[in-house]
């Protein structure tokens, strides 16, 4: 398991990547994109960068689905519960994440960590869908 | 997490500080040394089976922790037997007189007077016998390797190019091979073909042996106090036609099946003036011969041994050039450049060693698309045996691009206690008989544990593959495990090579001198490395390392629910493993 300084950074990592996952439209991206998502997905990780946090889950996004990307998502639990669909804003949530990052104070070291592990942490995010 | 079975024994002049030993590996190893008769062997592979109880006291004015595994034991409120345990099972293969002697020899294997009439005691005394427990307990000896018990059966230096590491492999594996007929020979002489052990965690019990007289096997029936692993089971198979392999039948049972030379060889590498040099050793068996009342070292059964080890490298030598058509033109000189040493006025192709011999590579393999390696390749037309025979395998396999690797003893990334052990004994005298705060003893004849750990998890990442028929019957070639091929515990000790040996979890980097990765779309390429740091294996797109794997660890704890096939087939569609 990841040493106990790098717990926090781990978790800020999984976060960051399910914020990807969610704002990327990969519905409208083509059948070959969607097919090897998680793939693509490690690869952009590792490729891009950002002077801040903000940035580089940008130029991710950027190099995925070019302009286009999701600002609200379906939730999942809750919309069979309710039968009707309650969408979460991904805006609210990146500006939460944000913040988050900023008080801790270790961006740099969370973008390092995100580019130099990106294939386990996405191995374990698609593992979260049970899409693994 | 991969259960393998239970420490050996602690270092007492370092505070209890565990030695990296197996028990069971242990045993054999003391029995293969006294096998020169029955009741001998069976008492050196019996002398411990009182450990895996665990027992310990502490004993205020020797200042420290007794590891109690003699008679008068409690077990369950009552006082072990050993006339009970062994008597009984062995009564069909030792006489009345036998059993009893074998049972004094086990009584009094502590005793230090004993060391010029008890085999057990000798090979185990450091200082008037061969100090078996020295080797185990330092990497640094006083004493030869020889007056030790071990032979050395090949001593590489100089190695310096991806051939001749490949040779050096090659011939590792086939000494490897027969070795263990001969071991498994004296055993079956002496009325073992096969030991069978098990280590059952749960409620202590006084462990059961059972002889099957009619097929030679021995089975021991180790019953470990544990609650954390309570209804765990971990069976060990020992015998003369097994290749180390790990099954997991069903969950918390493994079986490790294992050659007798997979304990009683191992291969030590130390730096020297000519780089890196590899030494193999073995133990030569039924050294130490008890005569009933003396014990002595029989330097005629050393003598033959070692004729026999010798013969059996020229034989692999022989079959390894028979293989590739070079019937005998190396037969006299192959160990000398294994050894390091060279000669002729001519520079090898490729490793710019000295050669005598001129020889045409074919341009055809040389210079066509099949030869992806030109920059190996300098001017001249003569080559040294060592990088012959690679040029030639490669040559031979290329086109089926297995993986092939030698492993290599791990290195220890860290080290924890149980914590069943920890509060049984913290609970009830502050302070527990094992303490790992600095780590572990690693000792000489612990290196063979600590190759085979390496081994668990390249296997766990590997499979054998067939290979083609006119190849000696030893060789092993590797592809990478598909789908079908694996088991959740491959995926999870994969993923966080977590080794118990009961009460200790041992983290291990694992090592191996990789010759080629092999892959689908793989040539086999001869392209040597020692993996070293933190790379574990290669992939096109990412190599595996312990900092990637360390991230993976999450997912181990909820991989009973998880895909793990899925899992494994996204690590190696991710990292480019099968590329």
């Amino acid at each position: 398991m990841a040493s106990e300084s790098n717990q926090d950074l781990d978790s800020l990592a999984m976060e960051f990547l399910r914020l990807v996952n969610d704002i990327v439209p990969w519905s409208k991206l083509s059948s070959e994109i969607i097919q090897d998502k998680w793939k693509i997905l490690a690869k952009r990780v590792m490729a891009s960068s950002g002077d801040d946090i903000q940035e580089f889950l940008h130029n991710i996004v950027k190099s995925i689905a070019g302009d286009s990307f999701y600002t609200t998502r379906g939730e999942k639990g809750k919309e069979e519960e309710k039968g009707k669909e309650e969408r979460r804003r991904l805006g609210k949530d990146l500006e939460d994440y944000l913040k988050k990052v900023k008080s801790i104070g270790r961006e740099k070291e969370l973008i390092d960590y995100i580019k130099s592990r990106a294939i386990p942490l996405v191995i374990r995010l698609s593992a979260e869908g049970g899409e693994s | 997490m991969l259960s393998y079975g239970v420490i050996a024994r602690t270092q007492k002049s370092f505070d209890g500080l565990p030695t990296l030993a197996e028990i069971t590996h242990h045993q054999l190893i003391v029995a293969t040394l006294i096998a020169s008769d029955k009741k001998s062997f069976f008492a050196g592979l019996l002398h411990d089976a009182l450990k895996p109880l665990l027992k310990f006291e502490l004993e205020k004015e020797r200042r420290g922790w007794r590891w109690l595994h003699l008679d008068g034991l409690e077990v369950g409120g009552t006082k072990v037997n050993l006339e009970e345990i062994v008597g009984q099972s062995l009564s069909t293969t030792l006489s009345g007189n036998e059993v009893e002697s074998l049972i004094q020899l086990i009584r009094q294997h502590h005793n230090r007077d004993a060391v010029k009439c008890n085999p057990i005691t000798y090979a185990e005394n450091e200082k008037s016998g061969l100090g078996i427990t020295l080797i185990e307990a330092t990497l640094f000896l006083k004493k030869d390797l020889k007056d030790m018990g071990l032979y050395t059966c090949i001593e590489a230096k100089g190695l310096t190019h991806p051939y001749h590491f490949f040779v050096l492999a090659l011939i590792h594996q086939g000494v490897k091979y027969y070795l263990n007929k001969v071991y498994d020979e004296v055993f079956s002489l002496l009325g073992l073909t096969r030991l069978i052990v098990e280590y059952n965690f749960g409620n202590e019990k006084v462990p059961e042996i059972q002889y099957d007289d009619e097929n030679s096997v021995l089975m021991l029936r180790y019953y470990v106090p544990s609650t954390s692993y309570k209804g765990m089971k971990v069976v060990h198979e020992y015998g003369g036609n097994v290749f180390f392999n790990i099954e997991e039948t069903e969950t918390k049972y493994v079986k490790i099946h294992h050659a007798w030379s997979d304990v009683l060889t191992f291969l030590i590498s130390s730096p020297s003036t000519d780089g890196l040099t590899y030494k193999m050793l073995c133990i030569i068996p039924g050294i130490i011969v008890y005569n009933g009342k003396d014990v002595s070292t029989n330097n005629e059964t050393e003598k033959k041994f070692e004729n026999t080890v010798q013969n059996i490298v020229k034989h692999v030598i022989a079959e390894i050039q028979e293989s590739i058509e070079l019937d005998g033109s190396y037969n006299e000189v192959l160990l000398d450049y294994v050894e390091g040493n060279e000669q002729g006025d001519l520079k090898c192709t490729f490793c710019w060693k000295k050669t005598d011999r001129k020889i045409r590579l074919s341009q055809k393999s040389l210079l066509s698309e099949k030869f992806t390696d030109y920059h190996r390749i300098r001017t001249g037309e003569s080559v040294c045996p060592l990088c012959h025979i690679g040029f030639k395998y490669e040559e031979l396999l290329r086109m089926q691009g297995p993986a092939f690797y030698l492993s290599l003893p791990c290195e220890i990334s860290s080290v924890e206690v149980v914590d069943d052990f920890k509060q049984k004994y913290h609970s009830a005298y502050g302070a527990y008989p094992l303490n790992p705060e600095e780590g572990v003893v690693l000792s000489v004849l612990g290196l063979s544990t600590m190759q085979l750990m390496s081994e668990a998890w390249y296997s766990s990442l590997l499979k054998e593959v067939n290979k083609r028929s006119s190849l000696p019957k030893w060789i092993r070639l590797y592809a990478l495990r598909a789908q079908k091929d694996l088991r959740g515990l491959y995926v999870k000790f994969l993923i966080d090579r977590r080794v118990l040996i009961y009460p200790l979890i041992i983290k291990i980097r694992p090592k191996a001198l990789i010759s080629s990765y092999g892959g689908r779309n793989k040539k086999f390429v001869l392209n040597t490395e020692i993996l070293e740091g933190n790379t574990l294996w290669r992939g096109s797109e990412l190599d595996i390392t312990e900092e990637q794997l360390d991230v993976l660890e999450p997912l181990i704890n909820t991989l009973k629910s998880l895909p793990y096939k899925k899992i494994y087939g996204k690590m190696v569609n991710l990292y480019g493993l099968r590329e």
